[in-house]
């Protein structure tokens, strides 16, 4: 999928929930949104666009980052340092956050500490998927 | 963005149906692949919800052709975020879903005969089925249009243990339905096994509302209730 009409031709033949809509909707916001220069978007970004229950929300864009068909979102991190309350977050490359996956641990790009409960301390933002950001351009 | 952000595990937390559950999975393994039994299982337990959610509209359904609904299928699996669909491997397979180099092969049968869906166990296990190693794992998926489930899943789990001389004991219940279990085969090309989901997916649907009136019994019985009702009321 390489064009936001395909995404939302492929949302409209996959989804027949209440999901449907609130996927169009931020499918038609992502693409206003992604003549801005600033390209990345969290869950409360998200929330702001479309009046939908924050679960239904999440779970669309969680739909539009990872589906096969409708593929319009990648996920990256920021980590946080558990033991500072007052940290703004530190971007974390998707290897080192597979790499806590596999290994059940997570270094932090800046302490070095490690984090066991690491999805405490990691917070999603997107951009748009690679494909979608060629055309976009 | 700031800590008050929402986190990852605020996402897992807030995913509390199958159908969210699923659709993080499939978020957090555009990260890291999982292990092929994990992402077996997510397919199988996305298969058991396409069943349940295919029942919900049995009576559209109840008539259509086995392609029809296999088509239903896969789309329902794609809004779930899977890469589901008609392919060939090793001969036109009903269902192929893949991640990376991991396949899980279905065939699809409508329930109407042991012998029919003998016929597909054998496409699935002699024709399709690769045996590789992370394409372990297939299904037969049953549509139970002409029969309700248990009378279709009993029969042909009969048969199935008859043909591969097995005793019930050996195939295996499938905890996350009641309506599947579980037999082994053997792939002979690689001589590896492979485990195969068989899947009901109810869709029987023989409405008696406009065949069956009140019985004059109970017509009475209601008459004699209404007016005890009224005499007490009266009193």
């Amino acid at each position: 999928m390489t064009s936001f009409s395909e995404i939302k031709h492929a949302v409209s033949t996959t989804i027949d929930d209440d999901r449907r809509d609130v996927c169009l909707q931020l499918v038609d916001e992502i693409e206003k949104h992604s003549a801005f220069k600033e390209k990345l978007w969290t869950y409360s970004v998200f929330s702001s666009w479309v009046s939908a229950p924050e679960d239904v929300v999440q779970e669309c864009v969680n739909f539009l980052a990872s589906a096969n068909k409708a593929r319009l979102l990648h996920i990256h991190f920021l980590a946080f340092n558990p033991s500072d309350p007052e940290d703004i977050g530190t971007s974390i490359d998707d290897s080192e956050v597979a790499a806590a996956y596999r290994s059940g641990f997570l270094y932090h790009p800046h302490t070095g500490l490690k984090v066991k409960n690491f999805e405490e301390w990691l917070v999603p933002y997107f951009a748009l998927d690679k494909k979608i950001e060629r055309s976009v351009r | 963005m700031s800590r008050e952000n929402v986190t990852l595990a605020d996402i897992r937390r807030s995913a509390t149906s199958p159908r969210a559950k699923l659709v993080v999975d499939q978020l957090l393994w555009s990260i890291e692949p999982p292990p092929y039994h994990q992402w077996a299982d997510a397919v199988e337990k996305a298969i058991a919800l396409v069943g349940a959610k295919m029942s919900q509209k049995r009576n559209h359904l109840n008539g259509s052709s086995e392609d029809a609904l296999t088509t239903s299928l896969l789309l329902i699996l794609d809004g779930l975020g899977f890469e589901a669909e008609m392919a060939v491997v090793n001969g036109n397979c009903d269902v192929v879903v893949k991640l990376n180099n991991y396949l899980w092969l279905g065939e699809a049968k409508i329930a109407t005969s042991a012998s029919w869906i003998w016929k597909g166990y054998l496409q699935l296990t002699t024709r399709y089925a690769t045996g590789q190693i992370d394409q372990d794992r297939g299904g037969m998926i049953l549509y139970c249009s002409t029969e309700p489930v248990p009378e279709a899943m009993s029969a042909w789990r009969a048969a199935l243990c008859h043909e591969l001389n097995l005793a019930d004991t050996d195939l295996v219940n499938w905890p996350h339905s009641d309506k599947s279990f579980i037999s082994k085969s053997i792939v002979a090309a690689t001589g590896n096994e492979i485990s195969v989901l068989h899947q009901a997916i109810p869709l029987y649907h023989n409405p008696q509302d406009a065949l069956i009136k009140l019985s004059p019994g109970a017509s009475q019985a209601a008459r004699l209730a209404k007016s005890a009702v009224k005499n007490q009321s009266s009193d």
